[in-house]
């Protein structure tokens, strides 16, 4: 496996993490949460080799994992599912379409966002509005900031990789 | 492997198949069949067990907690509380959650049994003692979690264990009860929320005046059967608290009025089995109606506290003259009822029956009237017409019936004497004459008028059905034997075969008072009940008035029986208060020898009765004079001194109910 | 055609083993792991609540000097008037050595005081947590009471190097014995639903039937002290609704939490002097 692919793309979900952390804590005065479990997995399962990809996605989730209360590797567990799911679904998605990209992160943070509640849920029907209101509050700055996430990654690795070749032919 | 058809060119191989090769269509056949069967059998499942699968589901995430409904209070006539209840806290453990750690358990004991040497290795347990042991030890980790918080050290109790898991698997397990609020507060703070233990309520009886009218009030027990209406889910897993059932007294007899009405709630359980608040669906438990009972409180503890200090078994009833409602009813030895509150220990259990204070001596006592039947006597002579107002009887201190001869108390000599110092001093040859006038049927019928042969019918279970009132026919059916003429003389002063109750004898006084031959006793509590009126006498004005005077001369000095009433340096003074009473002491032959029985009944006011009390006291000294004066009168003072504070408005304003200033 | 199908399954497969590989590992190790990865982000989140404060640092310098002097006087003002109310505290607290000596009573639970920043907010339908800029660092443990202007916050959970993790009260794990203010009785409460745009709520059981709360007479929750986790009389909130409860020997009711919980920005752990005996153990 190449720990260099997989180093880089777990610097982006790092920078994810701490953006929805920093996010989350703006909206807690209004009691909103940010969940962004589809962004983590949409770029690196449909541009990405499946092994450094699923290793950066696992990653990404321990990363989430390790400040929740709840079983370590819950997160990383089904953004491994979601990550698979993407990947066996990717040649029929149009990689270079922001909509589509866009659409896919939404689709993947909607259903991840339904999985968390339904293991993790606390309080019944009555938690139904609150969670409602996270999970609008989540899609609406996916939709905002995906196209710049999946841009940032794309030209992270498109630099490294760039200049690891340049590298390579001066060194040649 | 198809083979090239003829005409084929050689070495082109073109796989052909038929569509109508039979084995082609035997498979595609049974593939179809196949198929159909799969899709058969999913429709089967989506569509017609669709509703199975939802209640499987149903059942598996959803539980049912049913609390019966607190009990009733029961109030005193002044509303004042008798019984009510109190919150019980304890911490119990959900069984079904620690199941897999049970399980784990196991393992790791079995491991441990196969992991020592072979040299001392033990048999290995058969699979039920490893289970009891895996069960014994997990539990025990949560006590011993439970006795860290609380700083105790409390162990399972390893054979209730095994009968809650045989009997009540469905139950929490109670690892401690009876938690004080400090204790259930710190296990509130401390115990994880998602924990297996978790404190719960329930309620039990609270007798907050202890001891008091606790043979009319009796006590509860817990029962299994907690059934709630209307309430869905009866296929759920259900979580039933123990509810409980009255077991004597007017929580026996009045427990369908007194039971709550069950409450539940259905809650949906997460993956691990924690409850998701809120619950699905909720029934409140609604509290049994109240019991409004006709005892007075205060005259109730007057009358017990009065008891006990006589240090001797004893009983004291007072009514209503007017309604016939029970104001105490009080029997000694009795019971503390907070011990069985929430379970009777066998050691409480052992002291009761050793003290002899499961017996209700006011209802079920039957005993012999002695003097104070006198009474009766007289009416009887008045009715017969063989006694009259102005009567009098020499009294040489004995009597002679054949060559039986029965003495007055103490073969006291009282000379010439009319029919009110007889009464006034007890004279028993005066009544054994009267006694041999009127005859024994003719005694026997006029008490049976006041249904003095028949229980009163109050509103308690367990009251006698013991008490007798002998006729020359009732003693030749019971014993074989002719009535003799001794026989007759010792009814006429209620010793010989007479039995009754001080209940009975409580309410043939307040049926004296009234001038009329029945009260029936209630002991509920109804402010618009009318007056009793039942069949009058039937004695003349002199009559009465002849009776009246005998038995209000006993309460006075210096011929009277009952003369301490009305002597300041015994008993404090009862101003204003003219009391109609009899003493009696009646004998009975015991295997320790002749034990005296008090007796005292009583009357007030002479001149405008409300109340009636009858008092009775058994020795316990044989060949003690245990006087019915002397033991039984400061009873009665006891319980007249409470009613006429009781009386008085400025105790009386204290008793209505509060009301808050707005 | 099979192979083919093994390719499709092939990502699941792969994962099912990363899985089943992550669940038989020892649970010490998966702790390490977690710690790891806390650690490893823990100075992002130190970083980001050190720009915060810079942030706030210079926003305020962006003030004009009246609006210093201001607020200079107005602190002035407070200051005086919590000056008075040291003394007399110093003053009760004498008072109370001195009955607890002729009393013979023991010593009430003491605790030393520990001021944090909050580096981040985590409030989600799933869980309320904080973290807090200090761990083991300054001597926080597990299960200290954390408190603030507005009463009590919650419970440290979690202690790392120099952080520390607080799950708040309005998160339904957490569980207090409260009382009714004037009251001595105690009532569970526990944290309940959490909605938008509204302040938090908690949820009140084993209330004493005579306690009659509304929102037109709400009633203040305090903390009642006896559970040994939280010093008596720190306010929880105010129960705005209570009705009869299941068992029908209690009440069940709501309670309104401060909404400044929402944004807090500094705490104060409680540490117990005695940490082995007042903490529970978790």
């Amino acid at each position: 496996m190449n720990l260099r692919r997989v180093a880089l793309l777990t610097v982006p979900l790092l920078l994810l993490w701490a953006i929805q952390t920093e996010v989350n804590h703006l909206l807690s005065s209004r009691q909103l949460f940010f969940f962004a479990g589809g962004l983590h997995v949409a770029f690196i399962a449909l541009t990405q080799p499946f092994g450094p990809g699923l290793a950066a996605v696992l990653v990404g989730g321990l990363l989430c994992d390790a400040a929740t209360p709840f079983a370590f590797g819950t997160h990383a567990a089904l953004f491994g599912f979601a990550h698979n799911i993407i990947f066996r679904m990717r040649d029929r998605i149009p990689k270079d379409d922001a909509i589509a990209a866009t659409l896919l992160a939404l689709f993947a943070n909607f259903g991840l966002f339904l999985v968390m509640s339904a293991l993790l849920s606390p309080g019944g029907p009555a938690a139904w509005p609150r969670l409602a209101a996270d999970l609008v509050c989540s899609q609406v700055i996916i939709t905002l900031v995906t196209p710049w996430f999946f841009s940032l990654q794309g030209r992270l690795l498109d630099l490294v990789e760039t200049a690891l070749a340049l590298r390579a032919e001066r060194l040649r | 492997m198809p083979q090239p058809l003829p005409g084929d060119v050689p070495g082109l191989t073109v796989e052909r198949r038929d569509g109508r090769d039979p084995r082609i269509l035997f498979f595609y056949l049974i593939l179809a069949v196949l198929l159909l069967l799969l899709a058969g059998g999913l429709a089967h499942q989506q569509l017609r067990r669709t509703d199975d699968h939802a209640n499987a589901e149903r059942v598996q995430t959803q539980r049912r907690i049913v609390h019966p409904g607190p009990r009733g209070n029961i109030l005193d006539r002044h509303q004042r509380v008798l019984v009510d209840n109190r919150p019980r806290f304890s911490v119990r453990l959900l069984l079904d959650a620690i199941r897999p750690e049970i399980r784990d358990e196991e393992r790791i004991i079995r491991r441990n049994f196969r992991a020592q040497d072979e040299a001392d290795k033990p048999d290995l347990p058969t699979l039920p003692e490893i289970r009891r042991l895996a069960r014994m030890s997990v539990v025990q980790r949560y006590l011993d979690q439970v006795n860290r918080i609380l700083g105790r050290d409390e162990r399972v109790d390893a054979r209730e264990l095994d009968r809650h898991f045989t009997r009540e698997l469905l139950l929490p397990y109670t690892l401690l009860d009876d938690l004080a609020p400090v204790d259930y507060a710190r296990l509130l703070e401390r115990l994880p929320v998602n924990s297996p233990a978790q404190v719960y309520t329930s309620s039990v009886r609270h007798y907050p005046s202890g001891s008091a009218a606790s043979h009319v009030l009796g006590y509860v027990g817990s029962t299994d059967e907690v059934g709630i209406e209307d309430f869905p889910g009866e296929d759920l897993r259900t979580f039933k608290m123990r509810g409980s059932v009255g077991r004597d007294g007017v929580e026996k007899r009045h427990d369908d009025l007194l039971q709550g009405e069950a409450g539940g709630a259905i809650f949906r359980v997460d993956p691990s089995g924690n409850r998701i608040n809120p619950p699905l669906a909720q029934v409140r438990p609604r509290q049994g109606g109240n019991l409004t009972l006709s005892i007075d409180l205060d005259l109730q503890l007057a009358a017990e506290r009065r008891l006990a200090e006589t240090e001797m078994a004893g009983a004291a009833v007072a009514l209503d003259v007017n309604t016939g409602e029970v104001l105490v009813l009080a029997s000694k030895p009795d019971y503390d009822l907070n011990a069985f509150s929430p379970k009777l220990n066998a050691a409480s259990a052992a002291d009761i029956t050793a003290r002899g204070a499961w017996f209700k001596r006011a209802v079920q006592g039957a005993y012999k009237p002695g003097s104070v039947f006198k009474v009766l006597t007289t009416i009887a002579g008045f009715r017969a017409g063989v006694l009259q107002p102005d009567s009098m009887v020499q009294c040489p201190g004995f009597f002679r019936v054949g060559n039986r001869s029965f003495a007055c108390p103490g073969g006291h000599a009282h000379g010439e004497i009319d029919l009110v110092m007889a009464i006034t001093k007890s004279c028993n040859v005066f009544f054994y004459q009267q006694g041999m006038a009127i005859g024994p049927e003719a005694l026997a019928r006029e008490a049976r008028r006041f249904h003095l042969d028949q229980p009163t019918g109050i509103d308690l279970p367990d009251e006698t059905r013991r008490m007798i009132i002998p006729d020359p026919e009732w003693k030749r059916r019971v014993t074989g034997e002719a009535w003799q003429g001794g026989d007759t003389a010792q009814f006429a002063i209620g010793q010989g075969f007479v039995d009754v109750t001080p209940l009975q004898m409580a309410c043939f006084a307040a049926s004296v008072a009234r001038n009329e031959v029945r009260t029936q006793p209630f002991l509920l509590h109804d402010p618009n009940r009318p007056r009793q009126r039942t069949e009058p006498i039937g004695l003349t004005p002199d009559q009465r008035a002849a009776l009246l005077t005998g038995m209000e001369q006993v309460t006075r000095r210096p011929f009277g029986t009952a003369r301490i009433l009305d002597d300041p340096r015994v008993l404090p003074p009862l101003p204003g208060l003219r009391i109609a009473a009899k003493t009696g002491t009646a004998q009975k032959q015991t295997e320790r020898g002749m034990i005296n029985f008090a007796w005292l009944i009583a009357f007030a006011p002479v001149e405008d009765p409300r109340i009636a009390i009858a008092v009775a006291i058994e020795g316990d000294t044989p060949g003690e004079e245990t006087g019915g004066g002397r033991y039984a009168s400061p009873v009665a003072h006891a319980i007249l001194q409470a009613w006429q504070e009781s009386l008085s408005p400025a105790r009386a304003g204290l008793k209505v109910p509060f009301r808050s200033s707005e | 055609m099979p192979s083919r199908r093994f390719d499709q399954a092939r990502p699941f497969l792969t994962l099912g083993i990363i899985l089943a590989f992550w669940l038989m590992l020892p649970a010490g190790l998966k702790s390490f792991v977690r710690a790891s990865f806390f650690e490893l982000t823990a100075p992002i989140t130190l970083a980001a609540s050190k720009v915060r404060d810079l942030q706030e640092f210079w926003a305020l310098r962006s003030h004009s000097k009246n609006e210093l002097i201001e607020a200079g006087r107005d602190q002035a003002r407070i200051n005086a008037s919590y000056e008075v109310a040291v003394q007399q505290t110093a003053e009760l607290k004498s008072e109370i050595v001195r009955l607890e000596e002729l009393l013979r009573l023991p010593a009430r639970d003491q605790y030393r005081l520990e001021h944090a920043r909050v580096a981040r907010r985590d409030f989600s339908a799933w869980w309320q947590r904080i973290v807090i800029r200090k761990g083991r660092d300054f001597g926080i443990p597990a299960g200290a009471p954390v408190v603030f202007s507005g009463g009590v916050v919650g419970r440290v959970v979690e202690v790392r190097a120099s952080t520390a993790i607080v799950e708040l009260i309005t998160s339904p794990g957490v569980r207090l014995a409260g009382v009714i203010e004037g009251d001595s009785r105690p009532i569970s409460f526990q944290g309940g639903n959490n909605p938008t745009f509204a302040p938090p709520t908690g949820i009140v059981e084993l209330m004493p039937l005579d306690i009659i709360a509304s929102p037109a007479s709400p009633k203040r929750l305090v903390t009642s002290g006896y559970g040994g986790v939280f010093p008596p009389g720190l306010t929880l909130g105010t129960v705005i609704r209570a009705e009869l409860g299941s068992d029908g020997l209690h009440k069940s009711g709501e309670v309104r939490l401060d909404e400044r919980l929402g944004s807090l920005n500094e705490v104060t752990v409680l540490v117990p002097l005695n940490v082995e005996t007042a903490l529970p153990a978790r």
